[in-house]
């Protein structure tokens, strides 16, 4: 579904990413870990083009075959299929969450005379698969708040339910149990885990050790730009040198 | 006489209406701090003018001088294309000290300093608009007009991208939307009603010369938009009545004229103060100011 070949980025002589492949498989949750300043982000930061990488290719399967995605534009890569959560919360504030949503359903609302002659509209279709997947996370009583007014939890559950809403092949999750209490985190494990019964593709970065172990098919774990062990949940468990870099013992 | 001060002061208001409701879109709904307005104001008033001299049907004028200034906006979303914030408010207040400078130099085609005097006003759909009270109601029709299709920007799922632009560029980038794109429409959109303005101000005033677009003209339209409040359209109509009218009594207390025009930037700045110290969003804000 996407093959990381050979990637690199520097940053002023700092190996951020180094010389990195991996895959991630269809259907699975494939996961991300290693210690601050690892890499982690970067590497998804290269992936989703926010950044550009100085060397190696990104493959990613669309429908119209195997491309390579270095040196897209980040809406070009979400358009083929890439969504992603962001590590900090970036919903729109001053949108509704409902509209949060709405926004994230399809690109036609970018057609500027197709909205002015009320061509494209919110209509009750649109509005009816934003407000299912609200009350699926069960968000139903907020979908008129603002996402400014929203708790630190309710952002993330709106924003991965953004994401989900958002066309995608692949979710790329960027610690979305971080900072969140444990009936949050809990709800996000069994969300993630639903999808990967409907047969989601999920690459994922988390610390919490025990959410990443307990949900992932695969864990790669990074460490000073570089990948140091694949394997998984119970090899990365039991691996000393993980143990060693990522755990401190 | 009392009528046809009245009738010239709501013009005056019907022509800011539109430069504020336009800049409102830029602004207040795309986050854009845009400090070239006035310049498509003025390349709005100009273009008008001169090809109303050259023969030019009246309705090809007001079209040419909106598309114009359209292009100079979509223009100044290219220069910006990776800036934002301060960069942009730069980029785009360089852009009125250019324009500025343009008008005031290219006499051949400006007559520099100078300006145009004795521009026309004609009969439209058999309405003779030297007639100040016939040109009110042109004026209004035109502000129902650009209040309507910006109201219908920014209230379809359009004005939303617009918006969320705005909270968050990479975000709304991560779903798949052209953001560059959208700043672009959103730029020329308002510059071509900033350019519809200009016209309406060349043949009111029947005179322009390049001091009518300078940089200082862009104050109180920004003002309007700040008291209205960011993200409301609303608020932008009512305190463009506020900001026009408010600074009017000092016409009749007396001062000379050298002090009326420093009084009236005291007024606007008391009523900044007290507005964002009692109602730090405007009257119908949607947004804090950041």
């Amino acid at each position: 579904m996407l093959k990381i070949n050979n990637l690199k980025k520097h940053f002023s002589g700092i190996k951020a990413v180094n010389d990195c492949s991996f895959g991630v498989e269809k259907g699975k949750i494939t996961a991300l870990i290693g210690p601050n300043g690892s890499g982690k982000t970067t590497m998804f930061n290269l992936i989703c083009g926010v950044v550009e990488p100085d060397d190696g290719k990104i493959i990613f399967s669309t429908n119209t075959g195997d491309r390579n995605i270095v040196g897209m534009s980040v809406e070009k890569i979400s358009n083929l299929g890439i969504s992603r959560l962001f590590q900090q919360s970036r919903l729109f504030k001053n949108l509704t969450v409902l509209e949060n949503l709405l926004v994230a359903e399809d690109n036609e609302d970018q057609k500027f005379w197709k909205n002015i002659c009320g061509l494209n509209r919110f209509d009750k279709s649109k509005t009816e698969k934003a407000t299912k997947i609200l009350n699926d996370f069960g968000l139903n009583e907020i979908t008129h708040l603002t996402a400014g007014e929203l708790s630190f939890g309710q952002k993330r559950l709106v924003e991965l339910a953004r994401n989900i809403l958002n066309y995608h092949t692949v979710l790329v999750l960027d610690e979305p149990v971080a900072g969140v209490n444990p009936k949050i985190r809990d709800d996000i494990a069994k969300i993630i885990l639903q999808m990967k019964k409907d047969g989601e593709t999920i690459l994922l970065i988390e610390h919490d050790m025990s959410f990443t172990l307990g949900i992932s098919d695969k864990v790669i774990v990074m460490d000073a730009g570089k990948i140091i062990v694949t394997g998984t949940p119970e090899e990365i468990r039991n691996n000393p040198e993980v143990l060693r870099i990522y755990l401190g013992k | 006489m009392i009528s046809a001060y009245f009738i010239h002061l709501l013009i005056l208001i019907g022509i800011y209406a539109i430069l504020a409701i336009s800049l409102q879109l830029s602004v207040g709904y795309g986050g854009l701090l845009n400090l070239g307005h006035i310049a498509y104001f003025g390349i709005g008033a100009y273009t008008y003018t001169l090809l109303l001299f050259q023969g030019v049907n009246f309705w090809i004028c007001v079209l040419s001088a909106g598309l114009l200034s359209a292009f100079f906006g979509w223009m100044s979303a290219i220069a910006i294309r990776k800036l934002r914030g301060d960069y942009l408010s730069l980029i785009t207040l360089g852009f009125s000290f250019v324009t500025y400078a343009v008008l005031i130099n290219w006499t051949e085609l400006t007559r520099g300093p100078l300006g145009i005097p004795g521009i026309p006003r004609l009969t439209i759909f058999g309405f003779d608009t030297n007639e100040n009270f016939v040109y009110m109601i042109l004026v209004f029709a035109v502000v129902f007009i650009c209040y309507f299709f910006i109201n219908r920007i920014v209230s379809s799922p359009f004005g939303k991208v617009i918006e969320a632009i705005r909270d968050d560029e990479l975000s709304a980038k991560s779903l798949g939307k052209s953001t560059f794109r959208v700043k672009c429409i959103t730029l020329a959109t308002s510059a071509f009603f900033a350019g519809i303005a200009g016209c309406l101000y060349a043949s009111y005033i029947t005179f322009i010369d390049p001091s009518s677009f300078t940089f200082s003209g862009i104050i109180p339209i920004i003002l309007i938009i700040i008291i209205g409040g960011l993200g409301s359209l609303p608020g932008t109509l009512l305190a463009t009545f506020l900001i026009i009218l408010l600074p009017e009594p000092l016409r009749f207390i007396g001062f000379s004229s050298s002090i009326v025009g420093p009084a009236r930037q005291i007024v606007y700045a008391l009523i900044l103060l007290i507005i964002l110290y009692y109602k730090p969003r405007g009257f119908y804000g949607k947004l804090d100011l950041e």
